[in-house]
C-alpha cells in the first residue's frame, strides 16, 4: 500500500528537533547571525551600485540594485538552507550520531527529517529578513508586498533543503558532496538572480524554469516590486508542489537508512 | 489502543516468539524465542556479531522485524513504536551524547522528545546528574568529559522518561574497573526500584553480578538460558582447572566425572569436587596451571566455542 511520509509528522516532534537546532543556534548567535549576512549585503550593494551603473534601467523595468537584491538574498537563503542540510545534517547525522539518540526516543523518523528540514528553511527565512532590513535602509524594497519574501523563500528553500537532506541521507562519504554541491551552485548562476534568463539560450531557459528556485527569484522579485500577474500565481503552485515532492523523498529516503 | 488485557496481565516486560532479522543472506537473529520478566535484570551474552544489538534494536523499535512477534510492556514494537519508546530508556554502545549542548542540556533537550515540561525536566535533570555524580558538571560541555562520565550521563539521559524497561548495550565496555563497578552499584539501584533492565556484555563477571537471568547466544541463535548459576552447573560443574600452554596435546580425562575443553592452548577440566582434579594438576607439575570455581566464562567458552566450530 502507498504511504504518504509526509502524514507521518507529528508536528510536535518536528518542533521538538527544530528546537534543538535553535538552541544551539542561539547558544552561538555571534557567529551564526552576522558574518553569514555581511557578504551578501555588500554583493548586493556592490552589484547594484557597481554593474548598475553600466545597465539602463529601462532594460530591465527596474533599477539594477532592485533586480540583483531579491536574486541574492534569495541566493543567500538558499545556499544558507543547502548548507545547513548539507554539511549540517551530516555532522549531526554521522558523527554526532544525534540521529540515534533522537530516534531512541518517541521522535519518529519522519518528524525527525521534517524537523532538520524546516530548520533549514527557516534559517533560509531568518537570513532573508535580516538583509532585508539593510535593503529597506538603503530604499531598495519598492512595495510593501515585500514583507511576504520571506514567506516564499521559506518555502523555496524547503524544497531545496528537502533535496540537499534526501542526498545527505542517501551518501556514504562526505565526499560525495563534491558533485551535489557542484551541481546546485551551478544552478544558482541560471537561476535568474543575476540576469534575466531570456538572455539565455533557449535549451537554458527551459532548464532554468524547471529550477524551483528560479520561480522563488522570480516571485521574490514581482513581491519586491509590486509587480505580480497570473505567471506568479503558477510559480508560486510550482514552488509548494515541488517542495512537497521533494519533502516527500527526502523522508523516504532518511526511513530506508535509519530504519532498517 | 491498549495492550490486551491478557497481555496486561502478563509478568512479561518482553516477550519474543520466533523473532527473526534478516539482512540480505545474513540472518542476524535467527527465531529467537524469549521472554524477560518485569523488575529482573536480564543478560544478553554473545561474541561480536552474535545478534545481540540487533535484538536490542528491535526491541526499542529502531530496526523492524522480518518476522515472528516481540512485545514490550504488551505494545506490539512493529504497530505501536511510540508507546514503546515512551516507556524505553536506551544506552547505546557508542557514545550518542550532543556534542553542540552541555552536560544538562543534553538531559534538558533530550526531555523535550519526551514532551516532559520544561520545569519537570529541569528538576528531573538536576535529580539524576546528583544520582550519577555529575552534580558538578551541569555546566560542562560535554567533551570535557571522561569516558566514565559520558557514560554515566548516558544512564542519566536513559531515566528522564522515568523508563519502565533500560536497555543497556555494553555499557561498561572499555570503562576502568573503578567506573565499571561504580556503574553496577548504579544498576543494583535500579534494580532495587523495580526497573526491568536488559543487559548485553562481554564481561561475564559483569553478568554473573548483575543478572538475574541470561542467555547466551551466537549467529543469531539461543544456545543456553537460565539463572547464572544454573547455567554453570548445568553447562560445566562446580571446579575448573586451567592448564596452559599445552600445545598439540590432547586433554586426559582420568574420571568418567571429568570433562575437558581445549581452548587455543589451554586445557579446561570440570568436575564437581576438588579432590577429582588435583591429580591431574599434579600431572603436569610443568605448566602453568589453576585450580578454582567455575564461572559463566567456561560457559560461554564452551557454548560459542563449540558453535562456532560448528
Amino acid at each position: 500500500m502507498w504511504s504518504c511520509p509526509l502524514r507521518q509528522i507529528d508536528w510536535f516532534d518536528a518542533l521538538a528537533v527544530w528546537r534543538r537546532n535553535y538552541d544551539v543556534n542561539l547558544r552561538l548567535w555571534k557567529a551564526e547571525v552576522f558574518p553569514p549576512l555581511l557578504e551578501p549585503t555588500v554583493s548586493i550593494l556592490a552589484f547594484g551600485w557597481g554593474i548598475g551603473s553600466l545597465i539602463a534601467a529601462e532594460l530591465l523595468e527596474m533599477p539594477y540594485l532592485t533586480f540583483v537584491a531579491a536574486g541574492i538574498l534569495v541566493v543567500t537563503g538558499v545556499v544558507r538552507a543547502i548548507l545547513e542540510c548539507t554539511y549540517g545534517a551530516y555532522f549531526r547525522m554521522v558523527y554526532q550520531s544525534t540521529y540515534d539518540a533522537i530516534l531512541s526516543t518517541p521522535i519518529g523518523v519522519e518528524s525527525l527529517g521534517a524537523g532538520e528540514i524546516l530548520w533549514g528553511a527557516s534559517k533560509a527565512a531568518f537570513d532573508s529578513l535580516l538583509i532585508m532590513l539593510i535593503l529597506l535602509a538603503f530604499g531598495v524594497l519598492h512595495s510593501p508586498m515585500s514583507i511576504l519574501i520571506p514567506l516564499v523563500i521559506l518555502l523555496g528553500a524547503t524544497g531545496l533543503a528537502s533535496i540537499a537532506f534526501a542526498y545527505t541521507v542517501s551518501i556514504s562519504s562526505i565526499y560525495q558532496y563534491n558533485y551535489f554541491i557542484a551541481l546546485a551552485f551551478s544552478s544558482l548562476w541560471i537561476c535568474g538572480a543575476y540576469f534575466p534568463i531570456d538572455r539565455l539560450p533557449l535549451a537554458l531557459q527551459y532548464l532554468s524554469w524547471s529550477l524551483p528556485i528560479t520561480s522563488v527569484v522570480s516571485l521574490s522579485r514581482g513581491l519586491m516590486t509590486g509587480r505580480l500577474d497570473s505567471w506568479s500565481l503558477l510559480q508560486a503552485v510550482w514552488i509548494l508542489i515541488s517542495s512537497l515532492v521533494f519533502a516527500d523523498l527526502a523522508l523516504r529516503r532518511l526511513a530506508k537508512r535509519m530504519y532498517r | 489502543m491498549t495492550p490486551s488485557a491478557e497481555v496486561s496481565a502478563s509478568p512479561y516486560a518482553i516477550e519474543g516468539s520466533r523473532v527473526v532479522k534478516k539482512y540480505g543472506d545474513l540472518t542476524a537473529v535467527d527465531a529467537m524465542d524469549f521472554t524477560v520478566k518485569r523488575g529482573e535484570v536480564f543478560g544478553l551474552l554473545g561474541p561480536n556479531g552474535a545478534g545481540k544489538s540487533t535484538l536490542m534494536r528491535m526491541i526499542y523499535c529502531r530496526t523492524p522485524l522480518t518476522s515472528g512477534s516481540l512485545l514490550v510492556e504488551g505494545w506490539d514494537v512493529g504497530q505501536d513504536q511510540k508507546k514503546i519508546k515512551a516507556l524505553v530508556g536506551v544506552v547505546p554502545q557508542e557514545n550518542n551524547l550532543d556534542p553542540d549542548l552541555n552536560v544538562i542540556e543534553n538531559l534538558i533537550v533530550y526531555a523535550r522528545y519526551f514532551r516532559i515540561p520544561s520545569q519537570q525536566a529541569q528538576t528531573l535533570a538536576e535529580d539524576l546528574l546528583a544520582f550519577v555524580n555529575l552534580g558538578d558538571k551541569k555546566h560542562t560541555g560535554v567533551e570535557a568529559l571522561s569516558g566514565g562520565m559520558k557514560r554515566r550521563l548516558i544512564v542519566a539521559r536513559a531515566l528522564m522518561n522515568g523508563p519502565k524497561l533500560l536497555v543497556l548495550d555494553e555499557p561498561t565496555t572499555g570503562l576502568d574497573p573503578h567506573v565499571r563497578h561504580d556503574l553496577w552499584d548504579r544498576l543494583r539501584e535500579l534494580r532495587r526500584r523495580q526497573i526491568t533492565i536488559l543487559l548485553s556484555t562481554h564481561y561475564l563477571e559483569e553478568a554473573e553480578q548483575l543478572c538475574d537471568r541470561l542467555i547466551i547466544m551466537d549467529q543469531g541463535k539461543i544456545l543456553a538460558s537460565g539463572k547464572p548459576k544454573e547455567l554453570i552447573q548445568r553447562n560445566v560443574s562446580n571446579f575448573a582447572l586451567e592448564i596452559h600452554e599445552m600445545d598439540g596435546q590432547k586433554p586426559v580425562v582420568s574420571h568418567p566425572e571429568v570433562t575437558s575443553e581445549t581452548h587455543g592452548t589451554t586445557h579446561y577440566y570440570f568436575a564437581s569436587s576438588l579432590e577429582l582434579l588435583t591429580p591431574l594438576m599434579n600431572q603436569y607439575p610443568h605448566h602453568q596451571s589453576l585450580l578454582r570455581p567455575a564461572n559463566l566464562e567456561d560457559v560461554f567458552l564452551k557454548l560459542t566455542g563449540r558453535s562456532r566450530l560448528e
